[in-house]
């Protein structure tokens, strides 16, 4: 029996393995048909030894003497080519598409396009229509240059997560871009300057979760009734250092939408009051992350009212608002969900000691010198945003 | 269980004896046996599938059959590497184009979703790093885009070039 297995084995190591499979075929049968009527035992492939060494030497032999199927690329259907398409690059995708009209066509499959990071690139209005058409949903464009072209219109598009982070395109043409987007949840504009024909189109996406505006100039008082009174949904937003007046400040916190779970709305200097804080208190229930940092005018009376009415606080970073004292700050343990306080710039060795001292372990102090509120790219992930993964 | 056994008939007639623990790893054996309660003495035919390429497709499950299952597919988080063939599978892997495509649609047909990941990767490889025209080169693909098209398609893509 022995003898008979390590035949069959050499048999198919040495010349069925090596031939073409479709020449050779009667030849195959042929071999089998002769060793089932002398032995009447089937081929017992399974018991071919898995051992790396044979395989090596069988398969260095093998290309040697080329075995020719005669399948081509072009009979592969289209799910294997989009599967084999899954596993490229976008610079690969894009080379590929490029080669003929058929798998330019499997190429457009949205899901190869949903997600895309064009950070850093320059492109214009034409190329972002073409690849919102292919059904990009979450798109990085940090620091981006978009420019104008003969295009003026974008069309409808499924995006839901859009970064444009530093980018630099015309107010018309952002206003066109957004346009475009009914479905938005996560919006990222930093750094950039709005108007309030910007803000309308924002709006429009009621479903908005998650809103960035840091350091965006133009913030009107208007932009910020629209803002309260339209994004109903809005849990995460992020207006720090948008040089908002005081009255534009306490509209924001007397009318923010009560599901607001995280509020940066630091570095507005002298223009919010422990008022302010009173009102949002009140109404943001849910409240979970604020940071009010670089408020000159901010006391500990804005410390006592988060202290009675944030009874889901978790994470208050007040960097460099003077006027709280410690014994103050030292109360924030009383809140049962607290676990981070950042006071960077404002205590000194002595009174960091003893407020670390109070806390014990539960309460981390000075994690975050930076805001994480609703921006979408924040410590080592650089490949995502909002947690959400932008390259293939 | 070991050694138990199952016949497995190619479109070319040969009937190969093939351990069911390994034949299972094919989705599509596996169902045939345990949802159509399939005789175990009965011959089941795989009518897309030659004898020389069952053999291959045999190997690579024999060498593979005690691998940790695959994750399950994850669309959202997907993150397709590769690089990681590993130098078993690469040896494996060194056959003629037409070889190759015909594994790809036995693993596709047969539902072994590990060598269908292990061969798309490897037809991922001859693409990667090439332009249209050496991918058109390597696969024999002939160009069909008016000039218009091709420039075209060139300008709405040529952003992500250069990366």
């Amino acid at each position: 029996m022995a003898t008979t297995k390590r035949k069959y084995t050499i048999i198919a190591q040495s010349e069925l393995d090596h031939e073409n499979p479709i020449n050779n075929e009667k030849k195959n049968q042929d071999h089998l048909k002769k060793s089932k009527e002398k032995n009447k035992s089937k081929i017992t492939l399974s018991r071919w030894p898995g051992d790396v060494s044979n395989t090596f030497q069988r398969y260095i032999n093998k290309n040697k003497l080329k075995t020719d199927s005669n399948l081509s690329f072009y009979q592969l259907p289209d799910e294997i080519i989009l599967t084999i398409l899954t596993y490229l690059n976008k610079a690969s995708l894009v080379a590929f598409i490029q080669t003929c009209r058929r798998y330019r066509a499997i190429g457009y499959y949205p899901p190869l396009w949903r997600r895309i990071d064009m950070s850093y690139k320059r492109i214009d209005s034409e190329q972002v229509n073409s690849l919102l058409q292919r059904g990009t949903i979450t798109l990085k464009m940090y620091q981006t240059t978009i420019e104008d072209s003969n295009l003026t219109y974008i069309e409808p598009s499924a995006l839901c997560h859009l970064d444009l982070t530093s980018a630099i395109l015309s107010p018309e043409l952002l206003i066109n871009l957004l346009n475009s987007c009914r479905s938005l949840r996560k919006l990222s504009l930093e750094s950039m300057p709005l108007n309030y024909k910007i803000i309308e189109k924002i709006v429009l996406n009621e479903q908005l979760d998650t809103l960035n505006l840091a350091m965006c100039t133009g913030l009107t008082l208007e932009c910020c009734q629209l803002i309260t009174n339209k994004l109903s949904l809005l849990r995460c937003l992020n207006i720090a250092w948008t040089e908002l007046t005081s009255e534009s400040i306490q509209h924001i916190c007397e009318t923010i939408p009560r599901c607001i779970e995280q509020l940066n709305i630091s570095g507005q200097r002298y223009n919010l009051t422990d008022d302010s804080i009173q009102l949002l208190v009140r109404r943001a229930l849910r409240l979970r992350v604020l940071d009010i940092s670089d408020s000159a005018l901010i006391t500990d009376q804005s410390i006592i009212s988060l202290r009675q009415h944030s009874r889901l606080l978790a994470h208050l970073s007040a960097s460099r608002c003077y006027l709280i004292t410690l014994s103050a700050l030292i109360t924030l343990k009383l809140l049962p969900a607290f676990t981070t306080l950042d006071m960077f710039g404002t205590l000194t060795q002595m009174p960091l000691q003893q407020l670390h001292n109070e806390f014990g372990t539960r309460i981390h102090l000075n994690m975050f010198p930076f805001s994480n509120i609703a921006r979408p790219t924040t410590g080592i992930q650089r490949t995502s945003i909002w947690g959400l993964r932008t390259r293939l | 269980m070991a050694g138990h056994k199952i016949k497995l008939q190619s479109n070319d007639g040969d009937i190969f004896d093939v351990e069911v623990e390994i034949a299972k790893l094919s989705i599509t054996i596996k169902t045939m046996l345990e949802d159509l309660s399939m005789n175990e003495e009965e011959i089941i035919p795989l009518p897309n599938i030659n004898s020389a390429i069952f053999k291959k497709v045999i190997q690579w499950t024999t060498h593979h059959k005690d691998d940790p299952p695959l994750p399950p597919e994850d669309d959202e988080n997907r993150e397709k590497n590769t690089n990681d063939i590993s130098s078993w599978d690469q040896e494996f892997l060194k056959v003629d184009q037409g070889t190759l495509f015909e594994l790809i649609l036995a693993a596709n047909y047969l539902d072994i979703k590990g060598l269908l990941d292990v061969t798309c990767t490897s037809v991922a490889n001859m693409i990667k790093g090439k332009t249209s025209e050496e991918i058109r080169q390597t696969f024999n693909i002939k160009n069909d885009f008016t000039p218009q098209e091709e420039e075209q398609i060139k300008k709405e893509n040529e952003w992500c070039e250069n990366k």
